[in-house]
């Protein structure tokens, strides 16, 4: 063993830099893996900590209706804490600027949460706030409508002072006051008599608490939630408020830690490629050591201590890398996640990271270690001996090993065996598919080489396939980086072209919560804007209660028959007509209703196609509607293709008139006002003239989800160009491996004579070639995956912006021009007999 | 005399495009310990594949070669590895020097593989005795082609070998420098009582042994 641990570091000591630079390259994917590591289990820490601040209560029964009177003396009979929210939406108007906002409020009650508090700014606002009959607007909100505390605003056509600004409430994703900003409101300011009104949505809350949490307690509550969802109450638990925020943070940190996972890959493929390399530059040392008599394990084990080695380094720089990114990631992900993550400096998370690094970079160098055993001493006699590439039982062991291991950390990633198979496939697809492609440009350089062509360009054609060159090696690891930057790349713009294309020559306003008789005087209103588009629904709101004479509850539990149980139990909007609009919708099954109905059941209905999927349901059944208290049966009679994206009214169960006309119902009014002044100046006419109606800005909501993608995908980013350095590092170890057969050649032309420039031209040129080469097949085949994920995947037409990538190419492409120019500038700094010197040293 | 190397009905063939070729034919020959033995013969005749053949770095076809009243038929890689390391030193025309290593290290690597207590001292003799003990820090590339050979013949020495392969020693050295290293080949031999197996083109080198092996077509004729 001293004989191994001397030779090892023996060779180290010869070459140190180019020890450090693979080193560097297998840090920068344990660096990323590290950085989303650290982040995951912060959250989760900080999740787990909040234990029932998470809910703010021990139970949360909800319902989208006031309580029946069942379910309502069902809360009241407990006789422990409990308090109730209510939560709906309307306008805020800022009188004093006229600045309009849909806003979320929550009435609440004093004893609001049970457990934790509210954040404030003022932090007495929190206390104050319910006494003195004021309000509390999200912090984010207060600066959008610039409102101060002590100012006054309109909420729903009522004045009200604003007490101070929210921060945070137990168990909230900060991010969703982008979307709908809420309002602190105390609910002794809230009229009942308002959540009367037809179409007028809302959520009733009660959240109820253990009180002295004794086993009596616990039982007594846990037999109210089970009895809460007997009578068809939606309960929550710590518990179950805990995994939903896990799981919606999982997402998240599981999306960046396969970007983690992408760059360890790349990190192995660089610690395979740097061991290949320097096995490779080894066969004759090995040769060599077996003709003096070494054995297989004195001959190799150098080798294998300086991979151990390697991985150790790698492993730990790329934890102290990794721990300085993380300290950037709360910052940028602080909106999607639901508690404050402030320390993300973890040891379990480093520790994990360390071993995962070390481990897969052992893993990744074992199969060229493998090859050493098949080096024969007799090439110190031949130096013409051409070296064993087939696998053998050892190798083949190797790669499974690893491919196996891959497989476990990935499945530990997603939580999911059969993706981390399709994953792993996928990698390995495209790992193929790019070794494929950089032994097709091999073998078209070779094929295609013309003598007529000049002899500085058949000098770099001829480089890519001088033996031993590694252009597949080299394509695979520039053109992984090329495929994972441009993929994300693709996938970001498809997503912002969806939002962006609900923006343009589309309805911009959505109007909620109009009562029939204000249908004429708000049409009148929204004219007098000048509108390019107004379309005008009734709306019925309604529950489903049965398919084919069977209940939703027995539904919910048929196991034959899968449902979606949001189908199932979501409150439907129906409105009623005899005209079908043919630029939006198209019947698919069955035939349009064109007759008014005569009153008599069942009434013939046409059903979204998207829902009719959910509910398993198709031309024929029969479903029964509840619409507020009264049963209506009805039978699907067609089934309709919606374009949602039109922006217009669109339901998923429309009723012929007649039928359902005189029910409690509110109108759906969607219009475009291009002109943004023209279109405030409206919002804060409605919000002073009809307090009741609710106005969305769908522009500006697009402009929030916008905003989010870009912060999100600034972190995706950030880990994507990580792993493109690692396989940019990759290279530039692969490069100076073949450093050495450059610079014999370049030492050779100019000894024959040959003038500077065509051996600096000539390298330059043929890096060139190869950085093209990797870069086209990145891009085809990332444009091929991207295709089938936005088609198959995101449902959406391909349409990626082809220039786009230029963005990628340029720099990429002159750097590695960049370093073939120096590597030729470098040959022309030496005395050929200088170089000849160097060469024949490295060469054995 | 003990026999140290013996060649019984000794062939070599290998598969090639144009169907096999046969690189040594029928080889029957017997090296006494202590000789000196030259292979003559002109490129392609089969000296190199002899010479691995008799060191073990290969296998024949047909017939078979021992080593000290063993067949390296019988030894698997790892044993002939430690045969090599305790029976075999070699002098390559390329010199083969492990180039990370100084001179000191490439000689340190036989001694170091036995694992003996001395390998320093005795590496700082062998190289003073081939006129190195100034260089004894310098790497490969530090050194003139002489001096490189000089390391490998103290390194080949360096476990004492029952017998010394050299493959075309002076290959790659000026006229001056080949003299030298065939006078240290020939005194530490004397001095060590080493069976000297030489491959060369150099007549005037082949008359300095006791044995001359001439090769034609892959036969001794």
């Amino acid at each position: 063993m001293r004989f191994v641990l001397r030779m090892a570091w023996r060779d180290f000591r010869a070459r140190p830099s180019r020890f450090l630079l693979y080193a560097f390259a297998i840090a920068l994917g344990v660096g990323s893996l590290t950085a989303i590591e650290s982040f995951r289990r912060a959250l989760e820490a900080s999740i787990d900590g909040q234990g029932r601040n998470l809910l703010g209560a021990d139970l949360l029964v909800r319902a989208i209706r006031p309580f029946t009177p069942e379910q309502q003396q069902l809360v009241e009979r407990w006789s422990g804490p409990k308090t109730t929210l209510i939560s709906y939406r309307t306008m805020l108007l800022v009188p004093e600027t006229g600045a309009t906002r849909l806003v979320e409020v929550q009435a609440i009650e004093p004893e609001y949460p049970f457990y934790g508090r509210l954040s404030t700014d003022p932090e007495s606002a929190a206390e104050t706030f319910q006494a003195r009959g004021e309000v509390l607007l999200d912090e984010v909100l207060m600066k959008q409508v610039e409102v101060e505390p002590g100012d006054v605003i309109t909420l729903g056509g009522r004045d009200v002072r604003v007490a101070g600004a929210l921060r945070q409430t137990p168990g909230e994703i900060p991010a969703r006051a982008l979307v709908a900003p809420r309002v602190l409101l105390p609910l002794v300011l809230v009229e009942p008599e308002r959540f009367e009104r037809p179409g007028m949505m809302a959520r009733f809350e009660w959240y109820l608490a253990h009180g002295d949490d004794s086993p009596l307690a616990v039982r007594g509550l846990n037999a109210l939630a089970q009895e809460a969802a007997r009578l068809g109450l939606d309960v929550e638990t710590v518990a179950g408020r805990r995994e939903q925020l896990l799981g919606n943070s999982d997402r998240i940190s599981r999306y960046l830690g396969l970007m983690g996972f992408s760059a360890l890959v790349i990190g192995c493929l660089g610690a395979a490629g740097a061991v290949h390399f320097f096995v490779q530059s080894k066969r004759l040392a090995v040769a060599q050591l077996r003709c003096l008599g070494a054995s297989l394990f004195h001959a190799a084990g150098s080798f294998f201590i300086q991979l151990l080695a390697l991985a150790i380094v790698g492993a730990t720089v790329g934890v102290a890398l990794g721990m300085a990114l993380a300290g950037v990631l709360p910052a940028l992900l602080a909106p999607f996640v639901p508690v404050p993550v402030e320390t993300v400096l973890r040891g379990d998370a480093a520790a994990a990271s360390w071993w995962v690094g070390g481990l897969f970079t052992v893993l990744a160098g074992l199969l060229p270690i493998t090859r050493l055993r098949r080096i024969s001493p007799l090439l110190s006699l031949r130096l013409n001996l051409p070296p064993v590439n087939r696998l053998d039982a050892a190798g083949i062991a190797a790669v499974m090993v690893l491919a196996g291991a891959l497989l476990v950390f990935a499945a530990g990633q997603l939580g999911s065996w059969r993706l981390a198979g399709l994953y792993l496939g996928g990698v390995v697809a495209v790992l193929l598919l790019l070794a494929l492609t950089g032994l097709l440009l091999r073998r078209l350089c070779r094929v295609a080489v013309r003598p007529g062509w000049s002899y500085t360009f058949r000098m770099a054609v001829g480089g890519l396939y001088r033996p031993q060159n590694q252009t597949a090696l080299l394509v695979i690891c520039i053109g992984m980086g090329v495929f994972l930057l441009n993929t994300v790349d693709v996938l970001e713009q498809h997503l912002r072209q969806d939002v962006d294309q609900l923006d343009h020559d589309r309805p911009n306003l959505a109007m909620i919560d109009i009562q029939p008789d204000q249908r004429a005087a708000f049409l009148d209103l929204l004219r007098g804007f000048q509108p390019s588009s107004v379309y005008a629904e009734p709306m019925i709101t309604m529950r489903l209660v049965s398919i084919n004479g069977i209940g939703v509850d027995a539904l919910e539990r048929d196991p034959a028959r899968p449902r979606a149980n949001w189908a199932l139990k979501r409150e439907f909007r129906t409105t009623y007509r005899n005209h079908r609009k043919p630029a939006i919708e198209t019947v698919i099954a069955g035939a349009w209703v064109e007759e008014r109905s005569d009153g008599s059941f069942p009434v013939p209905v046409s059903l979204e196609q998207g829902i009719a999927e959910a509910l398993a349901v198709g031309v024929g059944d029969h479903l029964v509607f509840d619409i507020h208290g009264e049963l209506f049966e009805t039978k699907v009679e067609n089934l309709r293709a919606v374009d949602w994206k039109s922006m217009q009214p669109n339901f998923f169960v429309i009723f012929p008139e007649g039928a359902i006309d005189e029910a409690p119902q509110s109108i759906l009014v969607f219009s475009e006002i291009a002109d943004l002044d023209r279109r405030a100046a409206f919002q804060a006419a409605v919000a002073r003239q009809f307090p009741n109606v609710t106005t969305i800005d769908i522009s500006l909501m697009m402009n929030t989800v916008s905003a989010m993608l870009g912060q999100l995908s600034v972190a995706v980013r950030s880990i994507a160009w990580m792993t493109l350095l690692a396989g940019f590092l990759v290279l530039l170890a692969i490069l100076r491996a073949g450093r050495q057969q450059r610079l014999r050649e370049a030492v050779l032309l100019r000894t024959l004579g040959a003038p500077a420039r065509l051996v600096v031209r000539g390298q330059a040129l043929e890096f060139l070639l190869l950085a093209l080469g990797a870069l086209v097949s990145g891009l085809a085949l990332s444009w091929a995956a991207s295709g089938l994920i936005v088609h198959y995947g995101m449902k959406l037409p391909f349409a990626p912006d082809w220039w786009s990538p230029w963005r990628l190419a340029v720099p990429l492409v002159g750097a590695i021009y960049l370093m073939g120019w120096l590597n030729g500038r470098a040959a022309l700094k030496k005395r050929p007999a200088e170089a000849w010197r160097e060469w024949s040293m490295a060469s054995s | 005399m003990k026999t140290v190397l013996s060649f019984s009905g000794v062939s070599k063939s290998f598969p090639s495009a144009d169907g096999t070729v046969t690189a040594v034919a029928s080889i029957d020959l017997t090296l006494e310990a202590g000789t000196t033995a030259a292979l003559l013969g002109p490129s392609g005749s089969g000296k190199t594949t002899l010479l691995s053949l008799a060191a073990g770095l290969d296998d024949p076809t047909e017939g078979q070669v021992c080593f000290r009243d063993a067949s390296w038929a019988t030894m698997d890689e790892d044993a002939r590895a430690r045969q090599r390391l305790e029976q075999v030193g070699f002098v390559f025309q390329s010199f083969q020097l492990l180039n990370t290593l100084n001179a000191l290290e490439n000689v340190l690597v036989p001694l170091e593989l036995l694992g003996r207590d001395d390998a320093t001292a005795r590496a700082e003799e062998l190289l003073d005795r081939v006129g190195l003990a100034h260089r004894l820090h310098h790497y490969p590339s530090q050194l003139s082609g002489g001096e490189q050979q000089r390391v490998a013949i103290a390194r080949a020495f360096a476990n004492d070998p029952a017998i010394l392969f050299a493959d075309e020693p002076t290959g790659n050295l000026d006229h001056g420098n080949a003299g030298r290293i065939v006078d240290l080949l020939f005194a530490m031999n004397r001095e060590r009582g080493t069976t000297l197996l030489l491959v060369t083109h150099d007549r005037d080198l082949a008359a300095r042994c006791r044995q001359t092996l001439q090769m034609k077509g892959g036969r001794l004729v």
